[in-house]
Parts: structure tokens; C-alpha cells; sequence
């Protein structure tokens, strides 16, 4: 008895979609492989376990990296 | 555990299941002379300011817009009525079944009552902070009161300009602006063509913000609270977010890079850009001392591993 409904609910929530203009759906679009892309994770991603040293002295100038991801 | 914990809830915001309870742990305490406990355990007082963090995709994409990197993405007024601590705060919410065509049409919301806890739970997390020196709290609180009493409509397109619907921070501005609090104006807005290109669908203003981070003062800070392990988790999670700010900034980036959009216009973090954010939070775990929440090394450790995630990005 209630699908009716459902289905009617349904098509007329279609009917009145939010209008998303092609260059906004665009701009949401994933990355293509030629794009410069600064948040794409690298497949060799780091764990957070371990990447960061205590400096012996704490300060931000003894904190560093523990592999060519550069001294902060 | 704890951080099972946050990655259950940025998976159940990707997933599209926003709203859900939590314990809430109290992290950080400030406890002198002038801040005594007056609710379970805190020193509340009417005209306090809580910012807040949520775990939703919206709270990645309202830190892009200001012309710098601001912490927290909502703000609210404290107030203790008979013993017991709310908050008023401005929001809406989005339709499940959108009717119009123009995506912010389908948001309604307004000024609301909650109490302090079952507010604070969705989120991730919040600090409060005491008001400037010589605004009196209780005005400040009376005043979000009335909005809240004459049922004020959440204004969804940002409009300082028209007070008959309130923002967040436009209800906490006007606020501590009755409690005798001095004028604060709205801040400008950052240009980055993909992200103005979505504000001008959007159609809300794309020449000023007034970012929630405004209000936050660590000489004021009162407490801490949430679902991070330590403040210094929280502040590792917002260096990740202003990391995130920094590398998007660049002409050439577009929203497809953090966010993935549904047809209904709702937007989810893509999951490489949550899993960035989950484990720099953890970043210091095993540090002995922990560094203070707003230490430089914070910031200086969250970059390198950004680094060494995404690789090098030019400022």
C-alpha cells in the first residue's frame, strides 16, 4: 500500500533535484593523472607511527623528520 | 582505542550518516581564582563563548573560504540557567528531499537551545573561552536568549548585512556587541577561482567571512572538550586542516581534490584527505612531554608529513 507513495515521493523528489551547473560538477570532479595535483596521496604514504622524533631539547628547530619528507 | 573511535566517526560522516551521540571526554581545565567549578566540574558562566569542531565535510570546506587559516568552524553562547549550562548557537540543516532548485533553498534552521553536553557530542571537538574583559555575560547570554525566544531564522547565505536571519557568529557578534563588547567586522575572503566558482553557485557573498576561529583567544581559554585523546591531538587535526588550506590556495587546485559531490549537492571528504587528516592527529602520540597544543613544532611536523603524503607543495 505505501510503495505507491514511496515511488510518487521519489520521482518528485527527482523532478525538483538541485540544479548543479556543469562547471560547478566539474570543479568537483577527481583529479585527472595530468593535473597538478597537491593532495593526491603518494602510494607510499607514511604511517603517523614513529615519523616524528622528540627533539632531545624541545624546540621547533631540533623537531625534524624522520625521512626526506624534510626538516620542518 | 581512541582513535578507532575517530576514524568510526569520519567513516560514518563519509558515508553520509552525520548525526550521532558520543561520550564526552573534558581534556584541558582551566581552574584559578576567578574560574571555579559551577557545573560538573567546569567554570561555566552565562556570556562564555564555545567553539566548536565537526566531523562533517562542510567544516573542511568553510576552512578554505577566509583570507587566512582559522581553527573551528561553528560558535555558540554558553549560558547557566537554574544550575544547568546551554548553548545558544545558530544553525540549519539540510533537506533530505531537496524542493529547490537552488541548493541553500533546501536549508532551514535557526537559533537554538541546547543543552551543553548533548550539544557538544557530534562534534569533534570545542573549547570555550570567557569573553573579552568588560562585557557583562549576562546580557551576552540574554540576548541569544531572546533570538532564541522570538524564534530568529538561520540565515544559510551568510548575510551580516541583514540581521533578521542570523549565522553563526553573527548571533555570537551581536551578542557580545549587547554585553558591551567591542564591534568586530567581518574579514575578507581569499580568491582561488574553483572555490569561488562554487560560492558563486552557491550565492552567498564572496567578498567577506566571518570565520568562527575569530573568537579564539588561548589568554581566555577556559576548557576543552571532545573526542580527541588530548588537546594536542585537536591541534595536530587543525594543523592537518591548515595544511589542507595552504596546498589549495594554488590556482590550479579544485574542490574535486578534498571533496567528492553527491547530485543532491552534499559533499563528502574523499577518503585519502580524511585519512591525512585522522593520522595527523596522531602524530605526537608517543611524544614525552606532549608539546603544547599551540607549539610551532605542531604545525612544522604536520607540513612534513604532508609532505612526505601528498609530496612537496610550494607556499
Amino acid at each position: 500500500m505505501s510503495r505507491p507513495w514511496v515511488l510518487t515521493a521519489f520521482l518528485l523528489g527527482c523532478a525538483a533535484c538541485v540544479s548543479i551547473p556543469v562547471g560547478v560538477r566539474s570543479t568537483f570532479a577527481d583529479a585527472e593523472p595530468h593535473e597538478n595535483d597537491y593532495l593526491r596521496a603518494r602510494s607510499d604514504a607514511p604511517s603517523p607511527r614513529g615519523f616524528l622524533e622528540q627533539p632531545k631539547d624541545a624546540g621547533v628547530d631540533a623537531a625534524t623528520a624522520t625521512d626526506d619528507g624534510g626538516a620542518p | 582505542m581512541r582513535r578507532a573511535l575517530l576514524a568510526i566517526a569520519f567513516a560514518l560522516v563519509l558515508s553520509g550518516c552525520g548525526t550521532f551521540t558520543r561520550p564526552v571526554d573534558v581534556l584541558d581545565v582551566k581552574r584559578d581564582a576567578t574560574h571555579r567549578p559551577s557545573y560538573a566540574g567546569l567554570p561555566i558562566r552565562s556570556g562564555q563563548i564555545i567553539l566548536t569542531e565537526s566531523p562533517e565535510a562542510t567544516s573542511f570546506a568553510f576552512a578554505l573560504i577566509p583570507d587566512r587559516f582559522y581553527n573551528f568552524t561553528h560558535a555558540g553562547i554558553v549560558a547557566l540557567e537554574d544550575g544547568e549550562a546551554w548553548v545558544y548557537e545558530a544553525s540549519g540543516e539540510l533537506a533530505t528531499l531537496p524542493t529547490h532548485s537552488r541548493l541553500l533553498d533546501n536549508v532551514t534552521g535557526a537559533v537554538h537551545r541546547r543543552p551543553f553536553f548533548e550539544y557538544i557530542s557530534p562534534n569533534l571537538y570545542a573549547e570555550i573561552f570567557d569573553p573579552p574583559d568588560g562585557v557583562d555575560g549576562e546580557k551576552v547570554a540574554a540576548f541569544a536568549r531572546a533570538r532564541f525566544a522570538d524564534k530568529t531564522p538561520f540565515d544559510a547565505y551568510f548575510r551580516w548585512e541583514d540581521h533578521q536571519a542570523l549565522f553563526c557568529t553573527e548571533l555570537v557578534e551581536l551578542s557580545l556587541r549587547a554585553g558591551g563588547g567591542a564591534p568586530r567586522e567581518p574579514g575578507g575572503v581569499r580568491f582561488q577561482p574553483s572555490l569561488d566558482q562554487a560560492l558563486g553557485w552557491l550565492g552567498v557573498r564572496r567578498d567577506q567571512a566571518f570565520p568562527a576561529g575569530v573568537y579564539e583567544d588561548d589568554s581566555r581559554f577556559v576548557a576543552a572538550l571532545g573526542q580527541f585523546p588530548s588537546r594536542v591531538n585537536a591541534h595536530a587535526y587543525f594543523a592537518a586542516k591548515r595544511e589542507l588550506y595552504r596546498r589549495f590556495h594554488h590556482p590550479d587546485q579544485r574542490l574535486g581534490f578534498i571533496f567528492t559531490m553527491k547530485g543532491t549537492g552534499e559533499i563528502h571528504l574523499r577518503e585519502e584527505i580524511a585519512d591525512f587528516v585522522v593520522n595527523a592527529s596522531h602524530l605526537f602520540d608517543a611524544w614525552s612531554p606532549a608539546p603544547e597544543p599551540h607549539g610551532p613544532e605542531i604545525i612544522a611536523g604536520v607540513r612534513a608529513f604532508a609532505d612526505r603524503t601528498f609530496g612537496p607543495a610550494p607556499d
